[in-house]
């Protein structure tokens, strides 16, 4: 059984009754402090849940927002698994977050961040001249040790 | 198709261009981006206060529609803006 707050209920409701289109909904929840706690569960245990939401009559904001965001717990689970398949179109938003964010890796909010490393090395060799380094403002760096 | 690929359709038909924020005039809009580059919202700029800043109208969601300033918005929907005018 998933238990959640009530200020986590209304934080995911709050995402949900301002996003403006599905990605930013998505965008939105899997910022939320209850999409952790979501997250802890097994694929199993979401998948019943979701089942249990989208299958009850009278949806509010708060019910609503809780199917979507249990559907984002299960898009970050598929990413690993690659098997699991949720029935995404009960929400009206959900298949297009399932279809895109399922196969993107963008999206979570920078969980791994690859740090670019670039080297630049110019040389250039002219028989005429003698071979030397030059320093960022383009002066001999055996004039670095005058400075 | 997704939300990106039809805003920058819908603004290179509409001949909207893009252009700096201090070029940024009442009438202008501004599409703001999530860090995956997907336009999340968009709003008309109705004033430029003191300081440059723009004065936006927008609608957040189904909460509404609201005048805010550029950055008083919810933060999911991103950090990077655009402003464009029409050229027609």
């Amino acid at each position: 059984m998933i238990k959640l707050t009530k200020s986590e209920l209304l934080e995911f409701a709050q995402v949900f009754i301002l996003a403006n289109t599905p990605l930013s909904l998505f965008n939105g929840l899997i910022r939320c402090a209850g999409m952790e706690k979501l997250r802890k569960n097994s694929e199993d245990v979401l998948l019943r849940y979701y089942d249990h939401i989208t299958a009850r009559a009278g949806r509010n904001e708060i019910v609503l927002a809780l199917a979507y965001a249990v559907l984002c717990a299960l898009v970050l689970r598929a990413r690993q698994i690659s098997s699991l398949e949720v029935d995404a179109s009960r929400l009206q938003w959900g298949q297009r977050i399932w279809d895109f964010m399922r196969r993107s890796d963008s999206g979570t909010g920078g969980l791994g961040i690859i740090a670019r490393q670039e080297a630049m090395i110019t040389s250039s060799n002219s028989p005429s001249t003698e071979m030397r380094i030059l320093g960022p403002d383009g002066l001999p760096a055996s004039s670095w040790s005058n400075l | 198709m997704t939300e990106s690929y039809s805003v920058h359709q819908i603004i290179g038909d509409d001949k909207w261009t893009e252009i700096d924020i201090k070029d940024a005039l009442p009438g202008d809009i501004v599409i703001y981006f999530s860090s995956d580059g997907d336009a999340s919202h968009s709003g008309v700029i109705t004033e430029i206060l003191n300081l440059g800043i723009p004065r936006i109208f927008s609608k957040w969601g189904s909460a509404g529609e609201y005048v805010h300033l550029l950055n008083d918005c919810p933060s999911f929907y991103g950090t990077e803006k655009k402003f464009y005018r029409c050229r027609l």
